[in-house]
């Protein structure tokens, strides 16, 4: 009887595409799924034809329109410089806030229930109480700003003042290094990677909150644009500031990344 | 002239049970002038104790130190067994960061990084070298302050046993350039033998057990049948003291 | 010069005790320190309401029965929007742990999801749907959606290539990969993903219905704000932070029951 042995079979390996291949189909696959998305979206505004559903292309519309007509410029400024004034603010408390934390146990309990509810306090109470403490104008939107922020400095430079080596607090010891000296070159080189991933992290949660503290009490700015839209029944208005909004936080984002990857060359083999 | 007095040192340590550890028991030791001594030992003699007290970094319990350059305090260089290096300066700038004196001290760290053989990568941060480059420029840290006293901990116990020879051979060069004090640790008796003046034989629990006087010229070479009859005379002397210890 | 070896005689247990102790104090003075900001902040800024005035409004919610209800409306309506969150993002999730394609469609949205600001969408489900309970479990669905696809795409990728391997070397089927590998693998990240999805969707949930509910927690809310009674508003900002922490203390617990096998 004669047995069939079966050879296992032999798939061919798949080709292993090069990275520009796959940068190109990765970006090809998220263009028609966009493209998709986009044409379901004109598919369901024909049909139901109203207002309250914009058809993309008036929203794109009133997007260059935005833009063109300078408003766009005018309001991020607005908002942008607000967060960053909030950032600010949040770097300078949290830096010796975080130092605190990271040096000394106790600082750490007692600090840490602080900052926890700091992050924690949902937008509308911030929204509301800005509101309320600072009446309509920036102070509202930068408090909130920098409230939200500090937990996050606070909390990453404890991290980073507990990451400074033993070893090399003790080298410099037997180099009899001043504490000046100590601070400014192993603790703050060592804490500032840490201090930028703070600001990373505070910055995806504070322009959320601060933009939900612009609709409740601004004049100004991104937040006070929907608010207005909303208020006036212009959902494409909405839509347009919220495409602009979204689309300029995600490059902050980016570009926060990028500059931790460059500024921080020197942890390249350390990661 | 720069000298290391240590007069009836001794070291205890408790332990969380309130139990004690005498580390080291009634030390005597004078090391002066431009004197290369090696301190040995089996593990828990207590030599690196010995070399941190020395350096400041740790307290004693009983005794005397002093380390002085004529009538003034000495100037301390310390080498680690690791390169302790500030990730984020780059050589030349970890070589500054240790300088008392700041006028003309580039030039000083350049004329050592020349000397250890690393003067190409000044400009590097310590995470692109080797181990082996780095603990190299830990050592051209420690000359290029120009101390009047050189401690070592071990310098060379976490490298191959390649780049020890080749760092053992640049430690030495840089040492007949400009002398100076040096204590160094080291569990390795060869290479004891190899660099020093002077060897300093500790027993466990901290007592010198003997001192050998090493009156080999320089450089020495690994090779030396003198260098090599030493090295194994001290190191029967040593295996006998290490089963003692056992 | 500073000692680095501590020559301490003390018993581990004392020391432990102390520094439990001391951490203890510490987060005492930490609530009191609270308090007091809180305190000046009455004093100081005008319409902050006292911690008396906002636990007696507490109270009178609860005697009036407007608390249970309300909490019981809202309770519902994020229940449902953040199980439809959950299936559809574990669905989602799980399409672009496997599949590349999958990964590569499906990323620039769920980004772009996960930078919209919850007040967007009440704003919209608001205008969209006006009054009902759609606005509200929208919102909390929109919300969420986002963090549970992330959580759980990365879970799924963290799958090592070779155990995937080794099942279709085996010939194991679809669903059985499905039960025995990617199920466990998911099931602590799901709770991890739960975690960020919840504090999304329940903010979510408390400004959908701000602007468009005539029930609930948000709803209520609103009603002591427009009645310019910041005790009221506050007191139920307060029942809302409450009910987050219990939720994710107890969350907390789950996941470390459910990453046991990870831990041991």
């Amino acid at each position: 009887m004669s047995t069939n042995t079966v050879a296992p079979q032999v798939r061919p390996t798949r080709q292993t595409s090069t990275p520009r291949n796959q940068r190109t189909v990765r970006w090809l696959i998220s263009v028609a799924t966009l493209a998709s998305v986009l044409v379901a979206w004109a598919v369901v505004a024909a049909v139901i034809d109203d207002n309250i559903v914009p058809r993309p292309l008036e929203v794109f519309a009133r997007v260059i329109d935005i833009v063109a007509s300078g408003e766009a410029a005018s309001n991020f400024t607005t908002t942008l410089a607000k967060i960053g004034a909030g950032f600010a603010l949040a770097v300078v408390a949290g830096l010796p806030l975080g130092f605190l934390m990271g040096r000394g146990a106790f600082m750490n309990s007692y600090l840490s229930l602080p900052m926890f509810v700091l992050g924690n306090v949902p937008g509308l109470t911030y929204a509301v109480f800005a509101l309320v403490i600072f009446g309509v104008g920036p102070l509202g939107p930068v408090v909130v700003s920098a409230s939200v922020a500090v937990p996050f400095i606070a909390i990453n430079v404890a991290e980073g003042v507990r990451s400074v080596d033993g070893d090399l607090l003790r080298m410099c010891e037997a180099f009899e290094r001043s504490p000046r000296d100590v601070l400014r070159h192993v603790y703050l080189p060592a804490v500032s990677a840490f201090v930028l991933v703070g600001v990373r992290y505070g910055f995806a949660m504070a322009w959320k909150v601060e933009a939900l503290t612009e609709v409740f009490g601004a004049q100004s700015g991104v937040g006070f644009m929907i608010r207005k839209a909303y208020q006036e029944f212009q959902v494409d208005d909405m839509l347009a500031w919220t495409m602009l909004f979204v689309i300029v936080m995600i490059l902050i984002e980016r570009g926060l990344g990028h500059l931790e990857r460059r500024l921080f060359a020197w942890r390249k083999e350390l990661a | 002239m720069a000298s290391i007095v240590i007069d009836g040192l001794t070291k205890t340590y408790h332990d969380n049970r309130g139990n004690q550890t005498r580390v080291l028991d009634g030390i005597d030791l004078t090391i002066s002038g431009e004197q290369f001594v090696s301190i040995v030992g089996p593990s828990g003699s207590g030599k690196s104790t010995l070399l941190n007290i020395v350096a400041g970094i740790e307290s004693h319990s009983g005794g005397s130190v002093a380390l002085t350059e004529g009538d003034r305090k000495a100037k301390v260089g310390y080498v680690f067994q690791d390169p302790r290096l500030l990730p984020w300066r780059t050589v030349m700038q970890n070589l500054g960061f240790v300088q008392r004196e700041r006028s003309g001290w580039e030039k000083r760290a350049l004329h050592y990084l020349d000397l250890v053989g690393l003067a190409h990568v000044a400009d590097r941060f310590p995470s692109q070298l080797s181990g082996g480059q780095q603990q190299r420029v830990g050592i051209a840290r420690a000359f290029a302050v120009e101390p009047d006293v050189l401690l070592m901990d071990e310098p060379f116990s976490h490298l191959d046993a390649m780049t020890s020879r080749n760092l053992r051979e640049h430690l030495e060069r840089i040492w007949l350039e400009s002398r100076r004090t040096v204590m160094f640790v080291t569990h390795d008796v060869t290479e004891a033998v190899q660099l020093s003046d002077r060897i300093v034989v500790l027993a466990p629990g901290g007592r010198i057990h003997e001192t050998i006087d090493v009156d080999l010229s320089r450089p020495r070479r690994a090779s030396d049948p003198d260098v090599a009859l030493l090295q194994a005379e001290v190191l029967a002397r040593f295996e006998t003291l290490e089963k003692a210890a056992a | 010069m500073t000692l680095i070896a501590s020559e301490s005689a003390q018993p581990l247990w004392r020391r432990h005790a102390k520094s439990q102790l001391s951490s203890a104090v510490a987060r005492t003075a930490s609530v009191l320190t609270m308090l007091a900001v809180w305190q000046l902040a009455v004093v100081f800024g005008h319409r902050v309401p006292s911690m008396a005035d906002t636990f007696a409004r507490l109270g009178s919610e609860g005697a009036g029965g407007q608390l249970w209800t309300n909490l019981a409306v809202s309770m519902n309506r994020f229940l449902l929007g953040l199980v439809a969150a959950l299936l559809v993002g574990a669905a989602l999730g799980v399409a672009m742990g496997l599949s590349r394609i999958a990964d590569y469609a499906l990323t620039d949205l769920t980004m772009a999801g996960l930078a919209i600001p919850a007040v967007i969408w009440a704003l919209l489900t608001t205008m969209w749907f006006g009054f009902g309970w759609l606005t509200p479990v929208t919102t909390v669905f929109l919300c969420g959606l986002p963090f549970v696809i992330v959580n759980i795409a990365k879970a799924v990728r963290a799958i090592p290539a070779e155990t995937m391997l080794m099942a279709r070397a085996f010939g194991v089927g679809r669903a059985e990969v499905l039960r025995n590998i990617i199920a466990p693998a998911v099931a602590g990240s799901t709770i991890a993903a739960v975690r960020f999805a919840i504090m999304s969707a329940w903010n979510g949930l408390l400004l959908a219905e701000w602007f468009g509910a005539t029930s609930g927690v948000g709803w209520r809310a609103r009603y002591w704000y427009d009645a310019n009674q910041l005790d009221g508003f506050l007191a139920w900002v307060l029942l809302f932070i409450a009910f987050l922490i219990i939720v994710n203390q107890a969350l907390g617990l789950l996941e470390n029951r459910a990453t046991r096998w990870r831990r041991s």
